[in-house]
């Protein structure tokens, strides 16, 4: 194949709108720019309001992972207020947290990913009792039979996909995928339930403020929460993980493809001390595979290529959200956050290369057995497709193990919340980990009012555009090389880019009906 | 009394219009509801919808709808209706309800009677006010839906 540019715009199966434009010369991806394509504006939001209204707000940022942003939102005001929480806060924040991480890697592997893997049509031999599968079969059917007549094809989330050869072959590997997607639905329900425990509700969970928590730990919460979590952690070690090996020992070609700079950043999360100093998953930073202490100051968001006329390398405290839509050159909402000037890959990949370069136990023993099971020893293999998926199904047996020690600590009786007055001034920072990666929120106060609240999100680091040195953001870069045997259905640029598992965060979602409604109007 | 019916807002609060749905939950709440009906904040997230479908007879869903026609304009209509709509989904956050759909009904087996109020919005830019015009059109939607309640039960349909 000539040299041609391949545009997929946009990605579909991931949070939020991302496109990406790939140069592809003779089958193989040579440059690549990731754009993000929403323009969120939260920040400008909170100027003027209450310091406790910002974990509700910011909470509205996503609907997969709303708890992430609660958990920075409380340790920013936290630190802003001069506050800490007891034991018994700090452990329902990390339960809150972990459950909200059991949900969203779930969700991310079965009913984001799989499907580029899976190959959905062969539900259509099944012939089994379940009835959730032969509905599944029915539908599936049906819309083939669509397809074939030229009719609009009624079945998604399912079809229609990519065409080619990319698909698992045999049978029944299918089926059982198949059915694992469908177990994954009803998983996902229980890891919201689980969360609702202490949440109160999912998405947009009440059950942290600054302080701690909002309410206590009760006997009957902590063994209804633990029924859980025994039920997830059962599925997570013996149908998640054993997928995702499963899948990686199918696709080889997966753990060569998607190598970005081997930089990764960790704020680490799970806090081990009130004072959210010691976490079980450490903070770091690996520039070239060499891990270093992480100091938060060395963070700066550049803009030259985004669409934002702010000053460019801005610590995030002293950030700013002015945007420019027209502004020349810019191809992407996106700003590009580097540390100490590099582009950084945040999520479980990077979480568990800093954990298992800081010498953790747990995490080199789970990471060891996993990459054993593929025949492999070299960690680096996390820097591929395949190992992405595989860092964060590993992470998610480690989190719900995690989950039962802290469980198991809570004292029912014993304070949860710390008390506080919101100070006329203070500046604060929450640094924690959203399931798809390093989370920060930074404040200014000011008469006791929010003067300027900025969050630098994880998939703001892997979507990043260029910088102003024209250095690549992490999924332009893991772009590199990916094959691309039919620009029509250009499956490997896809995969590389879902194994980052992006969020552009939660926008409209209203409905857009494909038809005039207007013969619905009844008002 | 378990409930037999639920009313579902979906959006974003924090993008004006697009928050429709929970703030007409917000409004249902305060004027109360017939007995056995539950009110839910969805939120941003469809796929979590399913425990407030199981064993309901009856979900309403209100949610923004982009229709065609002017801002505050309210259309009703049934998932059978947003079937052969032919539009795939783009992204997880233009998810569909008929995609929804399709999980809710993996997971429980069967649904119940859906019918969606969808209400056209004037913006969904950053902000936490709805427009006038959508603000102005709540009280109407909430007669519509305690119509939609009646007749249902009328049917004799909430029986089953």
């Amino acid at each position: 194949m000539a040299k041609k540019t391949v545009t997929i715009d946009p990605i579909t199966r991931i949070e939020g709108h991302l496109r990406i434009d790939v140069e592809v010369n003779n089958g193989t991806v040579e440059n690549a720019s990731v754009g993000g394509e929403m323009f969120r504006g939260f920040e400008n939001l909170l100027v003027g309001r209450n310091p406790v209204d910002a974990q509700h707000i910011t909470q509205r940022i996503c609907g997969v992972c709303p708890s992430s942003h609660a958990q920075a939102s409380t340790l920013n005001l936290d630190a802003a207020f001069g506050i800490a929480p007891p034991d018994n806060g700090r452990l329902i924040r990390n339960l809150v947290l972990g459950a909200n991480y059991i949900q969203s890697h779930i969700l991310h592997f079965y009913h984001l990913a799989a499907l580029d893997f899976v190959d959905i049509t062969a539900i259509a031999t099944y012939k089994g009792n379940d009835k959730g599968l032969g509905r599944l079969r029915d539908w599936v059917l049906k819309s083939l039979d669509q397809a074939a007549a030229g009719e609009p094809v009624a079945v998604g989330p399912f079809l229609p996909r990519y065409e080619g050869d990319y698909y698992i072959k045999d049978t029944g590997t299918n089926i059982e995928l198949i059915a694992h997607y469908v177990q994954a639905l009803a998983a996902r329900r229980k890891a919201q339930e689980m969360l609702s425990l202490f949440g109160g509700r999912m998405p947009h969970e009440l059950g942290v403020m600054p302080g701690g928590a909002t309410q206590a730990p009760t006997v009957d919460k902590i063994v209804a929460f633990k029924m859980r979590l025994i039920e997830l952690i059962d599925f997570v070690e013996n149908v998640y993980v054993p997928d995702v090996l499963a899948l990686a020992s199918l696709f080889p070609a997966a753990a060569k493809t998607g190598a970005g700079y081997g930089n990764y950043l960790a704020y680490g999360f799970f806090e081990e001390t009130n004072d959210a100093v010691e976490r079980y998953f450490p903070a770091g930073a690996v520039i070239d595979w060499k891990l270093e202490k992480f100091d938060p100051k060395e963070i700066t968001e550049q803009v030259k290529y985004s669409r934002f006329s702010s000053k460019s390398g801005l610590y995030p405290e002293k950030g700013e959200t002015l945007a420019d839509p027209d502004k020349k050159k810019a191809y992407s909402w996106v700003k590009a956050p580097r540390y100490k000037g590099h582009p950084m890959e945040v999520g479980p990949a990077a979480r568990m290369v800093v954990a298992y370069l800081s010498g953790h136990q747990d995490v080199k023993a789970q990471m060891d057995a996993a990459l054993k099971s593929l025949g492999v020893s070299d960690l680096k293999v996390v820097n591929s497709t395949a190992g992405r998926h595989l860092a964060r199904a590993v992470e998610a047996k480690l989190v719900a193990r995690k989950m039962i020690e802290n469980l198991g600590a809570l004292k029912p009786g014993a304070p949860f919340h710390t008390p506080f007055e919101v100070p006329e001034k203070g500046v604060g920072m929450g640094l924690t980990e959203a399931p798809r990666g390093a989370l920060g929120h930074w404040i200014v106060i000011e008469g006791g009012k929010i003067a300027n609240y900025q969050a630098v999100v994880p998939t703001t680091w892997n979507a990043s555009p260029r910088d102003d040195r024209g250095r690549m953001g992490p999924i332009e870069k893991s772009l590199f090389g990916a094959p691309v045997a039919d620009a029509k259905n250009p499956m490997e640029p896809a995969r590389v880019v879902r194994s980052f598992d992006p969020c552009l965060a939660c926008a409209i979602h209203m409905i857009r009906a494909g038809r005039e409604l207007a013969s619905f109007r009844v008002a | 009394m378990k409930p037999w019916a639920a009313i579902i807002g979906f959006g974003n609060i924090i993008l004006t219009d697009d928050g429709v749905g929970p703030a007409a939950i917000a409004y249902l709440n305060t004027l109360g509801m017939p007995e056995g009906v539950e009110l839910v904040d969805g939120g941003t997230s469809a796929l979590d919808a399913v425990p407030y479908l199981e064993e309901r007879s009856l979900v309403l869903l209100v949610d923004a709808v982009s229709g065609g026609g002017p801002p505050g304009a309210v259309y009703r209509f049934t998932l059978d209706d947003l079937e052969a709509d032919g539009q795939p989904a783009l992204s997880l956050h233009a998810f569909r309800l008929i995609d929804a759909a399709r999980l809710w009904e993996l997971q429980l087996g069967r649904l119940p009677r859906v019918v969606i109020f969808g209400v056209e919005p004037k913006t969904v830019t950053a902000g936490f006010d709805l427009s006038p015009e959508v603000r102005g059109v709540l009280s109407k939607l909430r007669w519509l839906i305690l119509e939609e309640l009646q007749a249902f039960e009328a049917s004799g349909e909430s029986n089953q």
